[in-house]
């Protein structure tokens, strides 16, 4: 584990924040979008036991952010850490993004599912941001979160809201599934809750398009040592989600 | 300084536990050889069988207060395999490595030692206390006439430095010294505790499986306790260790060695900050690990 610092830990809605670390160069030039970073909390506490993993979400300005929302203990614990705290940091984990994503690309987020696609943006170079569409959904218009964030790289953005407060009034897969017809994706990524990816991996069953789906269960280790953050893989057997993923072609397991 | 399990010479009192370094393919990310070789005296392979098995569906791992709850089902590649594919780089690290393994019979159990003692391997710690599948396991834990037979007929063929790794719950005394009479050179005071936890309530998804980390280690601290004072073998602890006290409680109590496992899980270089720790409070109180046991 290594030693860093918060520099920002800022609410953004009511329960999703922005966590800004500091990193030096060695380490972002390790990082690559789809990664992911165990946080400890920083004192002996022993509940909750298990440092929390945690999407790259960007690394503008030479930070690691990380944008997280409260579910539990952990996340509670972490929002209320303030500026100039040091933790410990485990990074990278995880396989980055696939590298054959094809264009035109249907980036698909649930919720604080969106973090991992700042990265991934921030990566790709113009002419294939233009050919990206980013559906975000969430429960209302307070929870979609950074809108002037994801508008700089020029992605058609398409926003639902389960209250209509914001967009599409329903699911983003529904929003999604509207614009198969008349899109010719290549690719899809998307990651949110479950319910979400399964609805894709059915959506994209009738299709040619290339559908990836980022995991996500709970993790004791991170690093493949425990055999416990399992998908079934299609075939026999399963994936581990923390070393074999936590994104996996569609088709390879079964939800 | 060395430290001695009966007749096994080790660097460190610290050995990776079973199942909690995965199997050891990528241990090398996390720790150099040079802090392997200086931090580890003992390393002790996941769960290993005939066959290759699969391990148990999801959930398998639910994290409870100060503990972890897993229900793997002994994920594992098979025996031959492993010796081809993994081991081969985890003997280059020049640290004794142990195979631990799970057979569902005598038979099994006698198959893999063959193995064993085909390739030379000089080290083995007999599964027979894991609480997740559902033939063999803790099983065998019940019954200190089986575990007898077990042992012995190991023993009759294995010439290397056999441990038998016990369950914490059932006739542990009985079982202990049911090894002891089939000739074992030590025992792993103890595997998980049978636990069970509620994952969600709608759907309910429950996990029932081995509980683990710090919530134990008073109950197994207690236990190699009592084994040590009634059972004349070597006894290696394994319960919730954390930290340099974690371990030093358990050399004082009279434990040969102690095991680190979750603690990998939390952080993969936990046992270098563990051992650093330990070497502090042997400079302070070593002197009290002479003086015999409370
Ligand atoms: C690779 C990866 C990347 C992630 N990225 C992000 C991110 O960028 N932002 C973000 O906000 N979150 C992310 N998460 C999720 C985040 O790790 C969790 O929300 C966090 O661990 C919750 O911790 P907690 O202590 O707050 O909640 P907990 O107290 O642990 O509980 C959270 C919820 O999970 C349930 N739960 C616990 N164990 C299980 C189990 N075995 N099966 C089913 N349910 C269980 C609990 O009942 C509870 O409802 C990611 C997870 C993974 C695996
Ligand atoms: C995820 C996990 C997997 C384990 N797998 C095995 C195994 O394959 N064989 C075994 O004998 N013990 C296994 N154990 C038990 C540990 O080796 C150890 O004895 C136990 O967890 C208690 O020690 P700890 O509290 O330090 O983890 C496993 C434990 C955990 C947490
Ligand atoms: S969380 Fe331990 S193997 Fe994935």
């Amino acid at each position: 584990m290594k030693s860093t610092r918060i520099l920002e830990n800022r609410a953004l809605a009511e329960r999703i924040y922005l966590l800004t670390l500091q990193i030096d160069e060695d380490l972002m030039n390790k990082l690559s979008p789809g990664h992911f970073v165990k946080i400890k909390l920083p004192d002996q506490r022993l509940d909750p036991l298990f440092p929390r993993p945690y999407t790259i979400h960007s690394l503008i300005g030479g930070h690691l952010q990380v944008l997280y929302q409260i579910v539990g203990k952990g996340t509670r614990a972490l929002s209320q850490l303030t500026a100039g705290t040091d933790l410990e940091i485990l990074v990278p984990l995880g396989r980055p993004f696939p590298r054959d994503l094809g264009y035109p690309l249907a980036l698909v987020a649930g919720g604080v599912g969106v973090a991992g696609f700042g990265f991934l943006l921030e990566s790709l170079p113009q002419e294939k941001r233009k050919e990206t569409i980013l559906y975000y959904g969430a429960s209302s218009k307070e929870s979609l979160v950074r809108l002037d964030y994801w508008e700089t790289f020029g992605v058609t953005l398409k926003l639902a809201t389960e209250d209509g407060s914001a967009g599409y009034k329903g699911f983003v897969t529904d929003l999604l599934q509207s614009d198969l017809s008349e899109r010719k994706f290549k690719s899809i990524l998307a990651c949110g809750p479950m319910p979400m990816l399964k609805r894709i991996k059915e959506i994209a069953a009738n299709s040619t398009i290339k559908t990836y789906l980022s995991m996500e269960s709970f993790m004791a280790c991170g690093t493949g040592f425990c055999k416990g953050c399992v998908v079934p893989r299609k075939g026999g057997g399963y994936f581990h989600i923390c070393e074999d993923g936590p994104t996996f072609l569609a088709d390879d397991i079964i939800l | 300084m060395t430290w001695k399990i009966g007749s096994l010479q080790l660097k460190t009192p610290l050995i990776l536990a079973s199942g909690t370094w995965g199997l050891g393919d990528t241990i090398l990310d996390y720790l150099s050889p040079e802090e392997i070789i200086n931090s580890i005296g003992a390393l002790i392979t996941k769960g290993l069988s005939l066959e290759p098995m699969a391990g148990n569906p999801p959930p398998r791992l639910l994290e409870t207060p100060c503990g972890l709850i897993n229900s793997i089902g002994l994920e594992n590649p098979g025996i031959e395999v492993f010796l081809k594919r993994y081991y081969p780089r985890l003997r280059d690290l020049e640290v004794p490595v142990i195979f631990n393994l799970h057979g569902t019979s005598v038979d099994e159990f006698l198959k893999l030692v063959r193995y064993l003692e085909e390739e030379n391997i000089r080290g083995v710690e007999l599964n027979i206390s894991c609480p997740n599948v559902t033939e063999g396991g803790i099983a065998f834990s019940q019954s200190p006439e089986v575990v007898f037979q077990l042992v012995k007929g190991v023993r009759e063929i294995f010439s290397g430095f056999l441990i038998v790794k016990l369950s914490p719950v059932g006739p542990v005394l009985e079982v202990a010294l049911a090894c002891k009479e089939a000739a074992a050179d030590a025992l792993t005071i103890a595997n998980t505790y049978p636990a069970m936890g509620i994952v969600s309530y709608e759907p309910l998804k429950v996990i029932k499986g081995g509980l683990s980390g710090p919530a134990i280690k008073p109950l197994t601290l207690r236990l190699v306790s009592d084994i040590i004072s009634k059972v004349t073998l070597p006894i290696i602890a394994s319960g919730g260790v954390l930290s340099g006290k974690d371990v030093f409680e358990y050399l004082l109590v009279g434990a040969s060695a102690v095991q680190v496992g979750t603690a990998n899980l939390i952080n993969p270089r936990s046992v270098i900050e563990i051992h650093e720790e330990l070497k502090e409070l042997l400079l302070r109180h070593g002197r009290l690990l002479d003086k015999g046991h409370p």
